[in-house]
């Protein structure tokens, strides 16, 4: 059956949920887990009103924005390895986020895709998230929505 | 892991692509299944042109609406028999197949819903059907999305 899984993480709660079902899911069927963090390439605004500057030069946030990668995939790997899975951790900065998922599925060639149903703008219960939207309908392999 | 897998069937080539995954699945895991088909016909006080339809003839439509769903449910049966996997089915009236299948997984107690991105009336391959999408968003149970 399924044998690389891709889960998206952002280190919200709700995505830790879904690295949780992934890893339950990877026990059962004996799959690998590719842990994968987007993050915009764009970190900040190029100017705003009244500053021309930029406070924080481009290279420093995105180094930030992979130390935070990092450190999140860290700590979801972290929590499959103690139950036994097998991991690989990769971020990717990338101009939305469902477009750095669906493209680290083509490139790990992962078969299943798990992901929270939403992320951090996750308000109503009743309504799916944007992104996770626009992973399943772009993604070529199935993909398994958490709650 | 999960128990007991819901899958929903409108008979279309598509859902017949969840129904492997999910026969498969299932048979990896042990987990059971609930086969799923909802059919709507006509109210018994509908008019057309005039013409009161009778009775009769919606029990009729009725009567075949529910025929043809029990031949993709027992496909399914033959299929999940044929892997040693437990099943059971359900054919539901009703005029809102999102809110059957919600329902069934609640009432039957199925831990995952595994169902095609699109059934019959799906058009472009770029947006989610519209039952799929009303399940992920009311689901209170991970649906694992076919395309």
């Amino acid at each position: 059956m399924y044998k690389k899984i891709l889960v998206p993480t952002d280190g919200s709660r709700l995505s830790d949920r879904a690295v949780k079902e992934a890893t339950l899911l990877a026990q059962a069927l004996d799959a690998k887990l590719i842990l994968f963090h987007a993050f915009p390439s764009i970190q900040q605004p190029i100017y705003a009103e009244g500053s021309s500057a930029l406070l924080v030069s481009r290279q420093r946030a995105r180094k930030a924005a992979a130390a935070r990668a990092r450190r999140v995939l860290t700590a979801a790997a972290k929590k499959a390895e103690a139950a036994g899975v097998a991991t690989n951790k990769d971020y990717a900065a990338c101009a939305s986020p469902h477009d750095g998922i669906v493209a680290a599925a083509q490139k790990h060639r992962c078969d299943l895709i798990v992901m929270a149903s939403h992320a951090r703008r996750g308000l109503s219960r009743f309504l799916l998230g944007s992104e996770t939207q626009a992973v399943v309908s772009r993604a070529r392999v199935p993909v398994l929505v958490v709650r | 892991m999960f128990r007991h897998v819901l899958i929903p069937t409108d008979g279309s080539p598509l859902a017949n692509k969840a129904v492997r995954a999910g026969i498969r699945f299932a048979k990896e895991t042990r987990a059971r299944i609930t086969g799923y088909y909802a059919f709507d016909t006509l109210r018994a006080n509908v008019n057309y042109g005039g013409y009161r339809v009778s009775e009769k003839v919606v029990e009729e439509i009725d009567r075949r609406a529910r025929q043809v769903g029990q031949k993709h449910l027992d496909a399914m049966a033959k299929l999940a028999k044929s892997a040693r996997v437990r099943f059971q089915a359900v054919c539901d009236k009703t005029g809102y197949p999102d809110d059957g299948i919600v329902a069934t997984a609640r009432k039957r107690k199925c831990d995952v819903i595994f169902m095609a991105s699109h059934g019959r009336s799906g058009l472009s391959k770029l947006v989610m059907g519209s039952v799929t999408q009303k399940v992920l968003a009311h689901s209170k149970v991970p649906v694992l999305v076919y395309r």
